[in-house]
């Protein structure tokens, strides 16, 4: 018999079997989503570098909650929806690797679509590439959006999402917990968001952004710290059966509907937050101006 | 053999809302044993099993397999045990070979050729996604992944579960062909197959509301264990009288039928000597000890009572 081993503080990857380990592990679990984020990715080749529909951070933003929405509840909590968390606990790797590889996924995703996809935005980088072959018709210059804060927010918004919506599903007990993890997620998300930009109100005239920012990447990090620590302890959840893919198809009509909504909601906030005349009393003036205006402008 | 392959040390488990499921147990399992835990539906088997997996977190004890526990154990360890769970899913939309090649990236001694031998052996179609095949087929191909592993220790929950007889019969002669194949390999299964038991196990633990009643090597136990019945000449047993070794009685009258843990030769000698009641001694197979321990004895007042050990420790 082999003699006991015992924690190496060595990294993986100068142990080939580690090595090959982490590779499989990976490929393991890639291939059930990798239709899903494909099917995501060419949205964003599409939308974004192609037919340039997403001209606005706001987009990216959609783009990204949608993201956790519908794909990260079945990332994080895909062993507990199939009732397989017993059969991964079990294999060698255990936990850690497994939650590091699914996060992994989601924030590699999230970088590449949203993050440099903002980056490439605000430099006007698929309209320079555009005008390679098309310097006319249908292509126009972008527009510099504003507030510039929300470049940075197409990126770190989803993010705070993804964090909330996975550590909740990585954790979750129940079906019922993973399928619904991104209400908290969002919820998280827009409050933090709102509160931030409540309290650079207090201070500035005009908010920047600055607050969120920075809150927004700070939780997200201590989020996904708590959930994989947590996911270190815990308990696997025990059997239950695959579920039909009817359960699976409503919950992403209902998580689509949410979305919209929610999306509807956000993008209303910062419309009312970039235009200027927003309280009735300030309306009302401008109302009577106007119709002082008139009156003049008749005599 | 030498040191505890798997040895649990006052582990306990409680679900809520306040379901012991396991309490105080101890529990050894020597190098190079096959150890069958035995026990009725809730004793706890299926509990205990996942504790030492570490898949589920103990309330107090400790649970150490190759001497750590398992739950923070680094892959070089882990890689040396594999489980089969009763209620265990698998990947659905793998087939059998995604998960052959799966494992083979996991486990260093991963044996393939093995493994396709053991598909045929148990007439499984490894290359359709287990999600199509029956729970029996999905169940084989977890032996299969279990064994052609070539770990050091085998954990399986109710391997037999939902088999067939024949199914069942390939099952026992995989595992007698795993445990002969030269290495020191443990395996520790828990089932209600009592002849599946006899056939492999060289040692058992029999378990009942979340403790170790039993456990020993399987010839010490069936050979030392007595079915006694004495007789009294009046019309009831008298009070405090015991015989030494007890570990179950009935009590009908002036009849006590006792579960008897013999230890010496002369063990029963005086009351063989005693004028006043008659003595028949039988032995026991490990259905009889089973079901003669498992099934709840009545005091003369109709109580149910407990084992005397239980009662002193």
């Amino acid at each position: 018999m082999r003699d006991s081993g015992s924690r190496s503080d060595a990294s993986p990857w100068h142990n080939p079997a580690d090595r090959r380990t982490w590779a499989g592990l990976a490929l393991h679990e890639w291939l059930p989503v990798s239709r899903l984020h494909g099917g995501f990715f060419i949205a964003w080749l599409a939308g974004f570098w192609i037919l340039q529909l997403v001209d606005h951070p706001g987009g990216l933003i959609a783009l990204g909650l949608l993201y956790t929405v519908i794909v990260t509840p079945g990332l994080a909590g895909r062993d507990v929806i199939n009732g397989t968390e017993e059969f991964s606990f079990s294999l060698p790797p255990g936990r850690g690797p497994l939650f590091l590889l699914r996060m992994g996924i989601g924030l590699a995703f999230l970088v590449v679509t949203t993050g440099l996809g903002s980056l490439a935005m605000a430099l006007d980088v698929p309209q320079a590439l555009w005008s390679l072959v098309a310097t006319s018709g249908i292509t126009e210059p972008s527009r510099p959006v504003s507030p510039g804060y929300l470049y940075s927010m197409a990126l770190l918004v989803p993010l705070a999402a993804f964090a909330g919506t996975f550590t909740i599903a990585s954790l979750a007990g129940s079906r019922g917990t993973v399928w619904f993890s991104w209400i908290g997620g969002l919820i998280g998300t827009g409050v933090l968001v709102y509160l931030m930009l409540l309290a650079e109100s207090l201070v500035w005239n005009n908010p920047i952004g600055w607050f969120a920012c920075v809150a927004l990447v700070l939780v997200s990090v201590l989020v996904l710290l708590y959930g994989y620590t947590a996911y270190l302890g815990k308990e696997a959840v025990i059997g239950g059966g695959r579920v039909s893919g009817g359960r699976t198809a409503t919950g992403v009509v209902i998580a689509i509907i949410a979305i919209v909504l929610l999306c509807f909601i956000a993008m209303s906030l910062f419309w009312v937050r970039e235009s200027r005349p927003t309280t009735a009393t300030r309306r009302a003036a401008e109302n009577v101006t106007i119709y002082l205006d008139t009156i003049e402008s008749a005599d | 053999m030498s040191e505890a392959a798997i040895q649990a040390i006052d582990l306990s488990k409680t679900f809520r809302p306040a379901v012991v499921a396991v309490n105080g147990l101890d529990l050894s399992v020597p190098r190079g044993a096959v150890y069958g835990l035995i026990g009725r539906n809730g004793a706890g088997k299926s509990t205990t099993l996942r504790l030492l997996m570490g898949l589920l977190r103990p309330d107090r004890g400790t649970a150490h397999i190759l001497g750590q526990g398992l739950k923070d154990a680094a892959r070089e360890v882990r890689q040396r045990v594999t489980y089969v769970s009763q209620e265990q899913q698998l990947p659905w939309g793998m087939s059998g070979e995604n998960l052959f090649e799966y494992f083979g990236t996991l486990y260093d001694a991963w044996d393939q050729a093995y493994a396709v031998e053991l598909g045929r052996r148990f007439d499984v179609d490894t290359s359709r996604p287990l999600g199509t095949l029956s729970g029996g087929d999905q169940r084989r191909v977890a032996v299969v992944l279990a064994l052609a592993a070539r770990p050091d220790i085998v954990i399986l929950d109710e391997p037999a579960a939902g088999l067939d007889p024949v199914s069942r019969r390939q099952l026992i002669e995989a595992m007698i062909d795993f445990l002969g194949d030269g290495g020191e390999r443990t395996v520790l299964f828990s089932t209600h197959i009592l002849a599946d038991l006899e056939r492999v196990a060289d040692h058992i633990g029999l378990m009942d509301r979340g403790r170790m009643m039993l456990s020993g090597p399987l010839d010490a136990l069936q050979g030392g264990m007595r079915r006694v019945q004495v007789i009294f000449d009046g019309d009831r047993v008298p009070a405090g009288f015991e015989i030494p070794g007890e570990l179950r009685r009935r009590i009908e009258g002036p009849v006590l039928t006792a579960v008897v843990r013999l230890t010496r030769d002369d063990q029963l000698s005086h009351l063989r000597a005693q004028e006043n009641l008659r003595l028949q001694e039988h032995p026991l197979g490990l259905e009889d000890l089973f079901l003669d321990l498992m099934e709840p004895g009545q005091h003369a007042s109709g109580e149910h009572e407990s084992f005397p050990w239980w009662r002193t420790s």
